[in-house]
């Protein structure tokens, strides 16, 4: 499962009338022997030429990586916002996660569903940098960011809210939103100007009557809205949801089913964790299935309900 | 000395209501949540040590001249560290008037107890304050008004 390291697509390049090269594409993988050959005039030097960045390809040419100068060739080059490549991570002598590898693409919903103890919630920590992991690498948007500190991904965009609500119990609800508003956000200009932009975000979420309350005269179901207003606060590009929906009843599940549904056509990427297999099923564009702290399939929700791999891992033999 | 706490308070209540003084406050109610919604914990927990540090630091530089007579045992003697804590528990965590309405209670208190029953007993009131402060009172009095107002 190793992405590509270059990944040439369908590379034209004309010399005047002369096509020199037609919609050429191919991979090459990470620590590969790649030959290229062909008989003289094949086109396997201007080809090169175009990788290297010595001509320029034509119109309709796609070269990853780098589409400018010589010697762009180091990842990033998959269009994935989220890249998970081989992540471990151990607690003592258990092994929670084992290499789990998996990409999320821009706007996409994305659906993370496994057994209890599967490891889902580690592997949300680890990319939201509240556990370092002890193998493999994280990158957003082609950046690195596994050694970065939880508190600058989330102003890199990834937020999450947490399965067991954690709201900021002295603060009112305004004010709890105030605090990703102006650390992660960055609205550093006091007053006013937080104050509207969280009653705003209240507002979309159907929470603002509550604004001036403390989170401890809250519902259930206000105290989900509310992990899910502050993470919204934050102005994530990725957003995880680690069950946002346990223990709610049905209407409460379709509410924050119509609220996430909303933030993903605002183009906010959305990872979601959830128990409730109505709702990820119905959310979810693409879905990995977690088992034992292993990736064990992957695929659009028909074909995870329909794998025999995932029953297993579920209902056991 | 008063300038010393002029400044002390000032400070407090500066940071406490500026945009450090907010991340603190999340910093507090939960930290892996305020860590996730981008305040940088570790260096706020560093800054707020260390303005600590400095302002305890300040106060100990006129320390001598107030008492005339500074040896190991009586400088470094428990009273002072307890003191220090039991001010802020007893007026208020939360909040900059908190450990000016403690300091100013226990002070008082201790000065009569010394004057009216005896010197010893001064540990035995801040003891006794504390532990009462800590069960009933845990926010202080600062929390305590807050609870009375809010119903």
């Amino acid at each position: 499962m190793a992405p590509a390291l270059l990944e040439v697509d369908g590379l034209t390049k004309r010399f005047g009338g002369f096509t020199a090269l037609n919609g050429v594409s191919l991979d090459v993988t990470p620590g590969e022997r790649f030959g290229l050959i062909g008989p003289n005039g094949s086109g396997k030097t201007t080809l090169i030429n175009c990788v290297s960045g010595a001509r320029r390809p034509g119109a309709r040419g796609d070269r990853r990586p780098g589409a400018a100068g010589p010697r762009a060739v180091t990842p990033p080059m998959a269009p994935a916002l989220l890249e998970v490549d081989g992540l471990t991570k151990r607690f003592g002598g258990f092994t929670a996660l084992n290499g789990v590898s998996l990409d999320v693409t821009p706007g996409e919903r994305f659906g993370l569903i496994g057994p209890n103890g599967s490891g889902k919630t580690t592997l949300i920590n680890c990319v939201s940098g509240a556990l370092p992991a002890d193998g493999g690498r994280i990158r957003f948007e082609g950046h690195d960011i596994t050694a970065v500190p939880a508190h600058r991904r989330t102003r890199l965009g990834i937020v999450r809210s947490f399965q067991i609500p954690k709201p900021f119990t002295s603060m009112t609800v305004a004010q709890n939103l105030a605090i990703p508003l102006e650390y992660a956000a960055g609205a550093r200009s006091d007053g006013a100007d937080v104050a509207a932009e969280a009653m705003e975000i209240l507002r979309t979420i159907g929470l603002e009557s509550k604004a001036h309350t403390r989170p401890a005269g809250l519902t259930q179901i206000e105290m989900r809205k509310l992990e899910l207003a502050r993470a919204m606060a934050a102005k994530p590009k990725l957003l995880i949801s680690d069950e946002a929906m346990a223990g709610l009843s049905s209407a409460e599940i379709d509410d924050i089913l119509a609220i996430l549904f909303r933030l993903n056509e605002r183009g906010i990427t959305i990872i979601m964790i959830e128990h409730i297999m109505r709702a990820v099923m119905r959310f979810s564009e693409r879905i990995v299935v977690l088992d034992a702290g292993e990736r064990i399939a992957e695929g659009t929700p028909d074909a995870i309900v329909r794998n025999p791999v995932v029953e297993k891992a579920y209902l056991g033999e | 000395m008063v300038l010393l706490s002029v400044v002390a308070v000032t400070v407090a209540r500066f940071i406490e209501r500026s945009w450090v003084g907010r991340g603190l406050a999340a910093l507090r109610d939960n930290e892996e949540a305020a860590e996730c919604m981008g305040v940088p914990t570790l260096r706020l927990k560093l800054f707020a040590t260390t303005v600590s540090g400095v302002l305890l630091g300040v106060a100990g530089a006129p320390f001598p001249y107030y008492v005339t007579f500074v040896e190991p045992t009586s400088a470094f003697n428990l009273d002072y560290a307890v003191n220090a804590l039991a001010m802020p528990m007893i007026g208020g965590t939360t909040s900059w008037v908190g450990p000016v309405i403690g300091a100013v209670l226990l002070g008082t208190a201790q000065q009569l107890a010394t004057v009216t029953i005896s010197s010893e007993m001064n540990l035995f009131i801040v003891g006794v304050v504390l532990v009462a402060f800590v069960v009933l009172a845990p926010e202080g009095i600062v929390g305590l008004v807050r609870r009375v107002r809010g119903r």
